[in-house]
């Protein structure tokens, strides 16, 4: 509750303001002064706040709200070079068993991201990824989402390698074409916009502001298989893929992914390929990326609607599922998590920048 | 698994049921497949999926475009398609 914006306001109830985040809290107070809580600590948020210079009046004090949250601004993206390695990556590693997601879990992902990759790329690019940290192998707590310029296909891929050999190592990878408007995938075409050509920089298909797409990822828990998978181009459902591919299913009872064993995030680059770390970046200009949420439920077709919000992000902290939000990115300046509390490191040539 | 470099016109006739992964060389003229047929008329045969994959990482700049090459879990991952990705 902020001080009312008008009327006879009183000197005890604002230090309930500013105490408590409650003008009519009726705590105690002795000793308080308009001077002493005008230089006090004050929410900058607050769009009515006093100033700290003399003289003191209590109109100043009109309208302050001590927990007024900060404006929400998207003015601001992460550029992803397209420098190879480690050394101009995008990248955190998550300690906390935070986004341990296994293949057992509802989960869903969901980020914003304007092409910066030509025609002629001819392999993936990784957009968002996350594996065992210190892995020896991609493959080891695997959970990606990357798009294959080669054939037009978004894949996502989870699974886990926990010793060589196929008794070992399993994945499940849903694909998603765009390129054929004939059976199981018309969808995927008709939610794209691309057409028959290419997604690219010069082929962006159906955007929101600014030419970025809004890619959602959900799973549901009810299965361990590509099946549980489904993709979002904005907020265009493309549905369950239309091709599916699990491999490996008996070792996966016996090597489950682990819930916690910390986890290697990365946006815009491999995370690990063999000895090949942080590459397949892209081609041709920086692919950006915008506000990057993760969410402990599927979520569904009329919360990603919410979520693409006509083409702009929101504040995803007040989204109908934010008790579902697990780590939220903005991108705005720099890597800090909004929600989560996990920063990014955003190394060498890759930058927070101008959208 | 085999590992070859065809043309564009080999690709044509091999058994594409037999096909695990494909790759058009930048250029279109070539096909770099991974396939579980003996392939006569090719450019050249890998004697394994590393040799395959060190040679579009040291010729990066006919396979891939973005310096890189194809990696070999790339290739063990597979997903070519008849039709759908020819």
């Amino acid at each position: 509750m902020a001080v009312p914006s008008s009327g006879a306001i009183s000197l005890l109830k604002i230090k309930n303001e500013v105490d408590e985040d409650n003008y009519n809290a009726n705590e105690s107070y002795s000793n308080i002064s308009l001077a002493g809580l005008a230089t006090g600590t004050i929410n900058a948020n607050s769009e009515s706040k006093p100033n700290s210079s003399t003289p003191h009046a209590f109109s100043e004090w009109y309208g302050y709200d001590n927990d007024a949250a900060s404006a929400f601004v998207d003015a601001k993206a992460v550029r992803k070079s397209t420098g190879q390695g480690t050394a101009n990556a995008i990248y955190l590693v998550d300690s906390s068993d935070l986004l341990n997601f296994t293949e057992s879990d509802a989960f869903s992902i969901s980020f914003w991201v304007k092409a910066g990759w030509s025609n002629t790329l001819n392999t993936n690019i990784h957009f968002v990824i996350g594996l065992r940290n210190n892995a020896n192998s991609q493959a080891e707590n695997l959970i990606k989402i990357f798009y294959d310029e080669a054939i037009n296909r978004i894949r996502v891929r989870f699974g886990n390698k926990t010793n060589s050999g196929t008794a070992y190592t399993w994945y499940s990878e849903a694909q998603w074409l765009f390129h054929s408007n004939s059976g199981a995938y018309a969808a995927g075409y008709a939610a794209a916009g691309l057409g028959t050509t290419y997604w690219s920089a010069s082929n962006r298909g159906y955007v929101g502001a600014d030419d970025y797409t809004m890619i959602t990822v959900t799973k549901t828990a009810s299965n361990t298989n590509a099946n549980s998978l489904k993709l979002y181009w904005n907020a265009n459902a493309a549905g369950v893929a239309p091709l599916q591919t699990n491999s490996g299913g008996n070792s996966k009872a016996a090597n489950p992914m682990s819930s916690t064993e910390d986890r290697l995030w990365s946006v815009g680059s491999n995370g690990k390929y063999g000895s090949n770390d942080q590459k397949k970046v892209g081609n041709s200009t920086a692919t950006r990326y915008n506000d990057l949420t993760m969410w402990d439920k599927e979520l569904t077709a009329s919360e990603v609607t919410s979520l693409y919000n006509s083409g702009s992000p929101m504040n995803a902290t007040t989204h109908s599922a934010s008790s579902n939000l697990e780590a939220y990115w903005q991108w705005e300046g720099n890597g800090n998590g909004t929600v989560g509390g996990l920063n990014w490191t955003i190394a060498g040539g890759s930058s927070t920048n101008t959208k | 698994m085999n590992y070859y470099i065809i043309t564009k016109e080999t690709f044509e006739l091999v058994d594409k049921s037999q096909v695990h992964f494909m790759r058009k060389s930048l250029d279109k003229t070539k096909r770099l497949i991974a396939t579980t047929e003996d392939v006569v008329e090719r450019d050249r045969k890998f004697n394994n999926i590393d040799t395959c994959s060190n040679y579009t990482f040291t010729n990066s700049s006919d396979w891939v475009g973005d310096g890189t090459g194809v990696e070999v879990e790339e290739l063990e991952e597979g997903g070519y398609i008849p039709v759908i990705d020819d």
